[in-house]
């Protein structure tokens, strides 16, 4: 397939028809429109495409810039149809919650101006939101920006009324299926469940629109939560036949079936909208008498959203990697049995015995605050890697470990000790020597 | 479902309030609370200082749980009560003065300059009594820098003076659009206050750095800390030994019993500034929320009075958090293999549930459009820290102990004042039953800035006169109610 540009890529996605056995639906077939699989990355590429489609000419003979506010897929979209035009792109956003997105945008040098979080004591006379920001930028140089304006603009809409919904349409009627009867979306700016609602609502009236948002204070990166819908100029409640909330945890357990039962690598938007598919449907399914085609929307890629599963669901990521031996497996009743030498007779040891080392195990700021004179800094973290590859000392040396309060350092002399190295641990660790008015060296 | 676009006028929008269970066991006995109305005159600010400590411990358990060696310094600002000070004399506190007054104030309390640190703006009495009693400064400008020096020498203090160096314009991530502070010497301009400090180091013991975001974010958070870290490095290069890092207070605190009283208030306030529900608020004040073309602009300017991660639960978070630039250690190891001090100052998690402010009902009437308005004997500015609405309902004592079915109806509130604004509330109150000349509201969790910040004598309305509770008798738990002034910590330990 020889293409010109990326952007004759987008849109034209695959339906994929859910497995009954993942779902367990009996009367109602599952559809999964995947729009993951747009170039870059998401549902956003066909509005971003066809709001700028038309303009990006005259944007680059004009050198005029794009100043829109998103917070993910529509930013990346415009990002990459701007660049390959060589057009700068603004985009004024309230803070980016999820690492990869906003790296992402940097790495397409997107010119990114994020608000801070809310202020812990309002200003009741702040009228600072990015809209707002956006108009201020506007007026002060009215003829560097166009500004796209997503959550208003109709283009936004119309990409899905003309594009994704009769896309949708003609799979299932290409299939001998009949018509749309369920529709469910992750409710961000509602243009693409509003555009595919309205195409498919002509064919079918009949057909039921299922609105899913984020639970309040459950964090969805792509969707909103019930209070934010309101501030999203294309929503309309009343088309909507329900209104569904989502957790975190449905979010990501949707990710999690839609990845490994049926290969889709989809993000939380799309996990929580299969959620939301499948608990909504199942309730309707029993009542049916004749059969009913449900589609559900595939926002976008799993790897953008690797640090939320992490924040999120940390055990995805620590499974399998567990380690049983190590320093941090010596226990602490063993640890309190450690040979300790205190701070008078660690000098003593240090002035007459060449062959001592001593190990300060504090932070590199600490050891730089001042150490032990002829200490080495080995930081406990560092150590700790070291020893599970190795001992990185002699067995004929005599190994002081300091750590701040002589606690820490004691695990690490038992586990040494196992290891037939000879080690104590410094009594109450750098505090007490300092306390003690021993000499101090400063430095790195 | 949340999303209905047409709701009935009069289905009550409540935003019930957090109560801890010894507030809910005082408020069971409206003839004490009368008593003590009758003694100090309506309003009265009630006062729990034994839960400050309490508060306290908790800050200070989170802190040893990782090993980190810290310090808790209460935000005095918050509230001017002798018994809170007092109270936390006796426990593992220091304090955050902002005012003369305020050390003066912290010093008759019992606690000696070392347990104070400065902050804010501060005049030479100010700076000068600081010099005076080792009170660590936390150094607001350069110009605060050099005038430290100075009266060093016109007062001839002997020993170093424990400064720190707050820091603001924080300026990683992308490019944020800072928020103009006025506090702080802006982080691009570190280096020469350092190299102050470093020719001047005779006199000035640098402890450390600090900073006050103010953001409830937990992420701008830990890129400021990133930010300071970095200059203890500098620091250290420039012979200097910085230990302490100041994260300021903004720990939050939760005042509502229920998540789904604050998004039902959110959804039909932002229904109401939409004009698609009946407006249930003063002369259409949408505090902060406006519509237009039936799009809704601005942001809903006050405090999030729901808040799940509140206080330590915040801090905890904040301590788990990982360091890019230190190899992802989490800020507790890191602080605690480097042996940093993490000062804290916290005001409003130290004071939760700490107290609560009581006020008689003068009368019910109704407003020229005829809806009902109960009078209070209290102000706005009795409750109100910064004119900032408080979204948290008050709960309805009767003066006669009698308890009916509730009925939930809207109520006006308004205040003694002669002034048309003087509202209470600029919202309808839904109480279960009207009330009745001589009952009384109770405004639940006000000890945090609510009861003297803004409180004036405006036309010779009194300010709330200030009560401490203790209770005694072990299990059956009485309460015992003393003037403020007149409370001694040593009774009730």
């Amino acid at each position: 397939m020889l293409v010109k540009s990326v952007s004759e890529l987008i849109g034209r996605t695959p339906l994929l028809l859910i497995d009954p056995a993942v779902h367990g639906l009996k009367n109602i077939k599952l559809y999964a429109k995947l729009e993951h699989l747009n170039p870059l990355g998401s549902l956003k590429d066909r509005a971003a495409f066809n709001i700028l489609a038309g303009e990006l000419d005259a944007l680059s003979a004009s050198g005029k810039s794009v100043i829109e506010s998103s917070s993910g897929n529509m930013a990346k979209a415009m990002a990459v149809l701007c660049a390959m035009k060589g057009i700068p792109l603004r985009v004024v956003t309230n803070r980016i919650a999820v690492r990869e997105v906003k790296q992402i945008l940097q790495f397409l040098q997107v010119d990114l101006a994020e608000f801070p979080s809310m202020s812990s004591c309002p200003d009741p006379s702040d009228p600072n939101n990015p809209i707002a920001q956006i108009e201020r930028e506007m007026a002060m140089e009215p003829d560097k920006f166009l500004h796209t304006s997503q959550f208003t603009n109709a283009k936004n809409m119309a990409a899905h009324q003309s594009c994704t919904g009769p896309e949708i349409a003609d799979d299932i009627a290409g299939s001998g299926n009949g018509k749309v009867d369920y529709l469910i979306a992750g409710m961000g700016t509602t243009g693409s469940s509003r555009g595919c609602l309205q195409y498919l609502q002509g064919l079918n009236p009949k057909l039921k629109a299922i609105g899913v948002v984020a639970k309040k204070s459950h964090v969805i990166p792509g969707i909103r939560n019930a209070d934010e819908m309101f501030e999203v100029g294309l929503f309309k409640r009343e088309l909507y036949e329900a209104v569904l909330e989502a957790s975190t945890d449905d979010a990501i357990d949707g990710m999690i079936t839609l990845a490994r039962k049926l290969g889709v690598l989809a993000g939380p938007t799309s996990g929580a909208a299969f959620s939301a598919a499948c608990k909504y449907l199942s309730q309707v399914d029993q009542a049916l008498e004749q059969e009913a085609n449900a589609v559900f929307i595939v926002c976008d890629r799993v790897e953008w959203y690797l640090s939320y599963l992490q924040k999120y669901r940390p055990g995805l990521f620590s499974a399998g990697v567990e380690k049983k031996t190590g320093v941090h497996f010596v226990s602490e009743r063993d640890a309190s049995g450690a040979p300790e030498i205190d701070c008078k007779a660690a000098q003593a040891l240090i002035d007459s015995d060449a062959n001592t080392l001593v190990v300060d195990m504090r932070g590199g700021l600490a050891y730089k605050a001042g150490h032990i004179p002829g200490s080495v800094n080995i930081p406990a973290e560092k150590l700790s890697e070291l020893l599970d590859f190795g001992v990185p000392f002699s067995k004929s040396q005599e190994i002081l470990l300091v750590c701040p309060q002589g606690d820490d350092s004691k695990r690490f002399v038992v586990y040494l000790l196992s290891k037939k190295y000879k080690a104590r641990s410094l009594a109450g660790g750098f505090i007490s020597w300092r306390d003690s008015g021993l000499s101090i060296e400063r430095g790195a | 479902m949340t999303l209905e676009s047409t709701k009935a006028p009069d289905v009550p929008i409540l935003l019930r309030p957090l109560t801890s269970d010894a507030v809910k066991d005082i408020l069971q006995r409206p003839q004490f609370l009368s008593d003590i109305l009758r003694c100090v005159g309506s309003p009265a600010n009630l006062l729990l200082p034994d839960i400050a400590s309490l508060n306290l411990d908790r800050f200070a358990q989170a802190l040893n749980a990782r090993r980190i060696m810290g310090r808790v310094f209460f935000a005095h600002k918050s509230n001017q009560s002798d018994s809170i000070l007092r109270r936390l004399a006796l426990a593992k506190a220091s304090v955050d003065v902002a005012s003369s007054c305020e050390l003066k104030h912290a010093l008759a309390c019992g606690f000696n300059g070392s347990r104070l640190e400065a902050t804010g703006p501060k005049n030479d009495e100010f700076l000068g009594l600081c010099l005076l009693h080792c009170t660590t400064i936390n150094v607001d400008s350069m110009s605060e820098l050099e005038r430290v020096c100075k009266l060093r020498k016109t007062i001839n203090i002997v020993g170093r003076t424990p400064i720190l160096l707050r820091l603001s314009g924080f300026t990683s991530g992308s490019a944020p659009i800072v928020k103009e502070s006025r506090f702080g010497i802006s982080y691009a301009f570190a280096e020469q206050a350092l190299d102050f400090v470093s020719s001047n180091s005779t006199d000035l013991e640098l402890l450390g750095f600090s900073f006050h975001l103010d953001t409830i974010g937990l992420d701008e958070r830990v890129q400021a800390i990133e930010e300071t870290l970095n200059l203890f490095d500098r620091a250290l290069d420039m012979g200097l030994s910085p230990r302490v890092l100041n994260i300021g207070g903004g720990f939050k605190t939760n005042y509502l019993a229920h998540e789904s009283d604050w998004s039902n208030f959110n959804a039909q306030l932002k229904l109401s500034a939409l004009a698609k529900r009946s407006p249930f608020t003063w002369q259409n004040n949408h505090f902060g929320l406006s519509a237009k073309d039936g799009v809704l602009r601005g942001n809903l300017n006050t405090y999030g009075f729901f808040e799940p991660n509140a206080g330590t639960t915040f801090l905890e978070n904040l301590l788990d958090s990982e360091l890019a630039s230190r190899d992802n250690q989490t800020l507790s190891q890191f602080l605690s293999d480097n042996m940093i001090e993490l000062w804290l100052e916290p005001g409003r998690s130290i004071l939760d549930q700490c107290g609560f402010t009581l006020a008689r009902v003068i009368e019910v009437k109704n407003t020229s459009l005829q809806n009902p308005l109960v009078v209070l004997e209290m102000k706005r500015q009795d409750l109100c820290f910064l004119d900032q609405e408080v979204l948290v309902d008050p709960v309805l004592l009767s003066s006669d102990g009698e308890d009916c079915e509730p009925d939930y109806k809207p109520f006006y509130l308004a205040g003694n004042l002669c002034l048309e604004s003087d509202l209470i509330f600029r919202r309808k109150i839904f109480l279960p039953r009207e009330p009745k000349a001589g009952d009384m509201l109770a405004f639940i969790n006000t000890a945090a800035y609510m009861m003297d910040f803004s409180a004036s004598e405006s036309i010779m309305q009194p300010r709330a006169r200030r009560v401490a509770l203790t209770a005694f008798g072990g299990e059956s738990s009485a309460y015992r109610f003393v003037l403020d002034e007149k409370y001694s910590p040593f009774d009730s330990i």
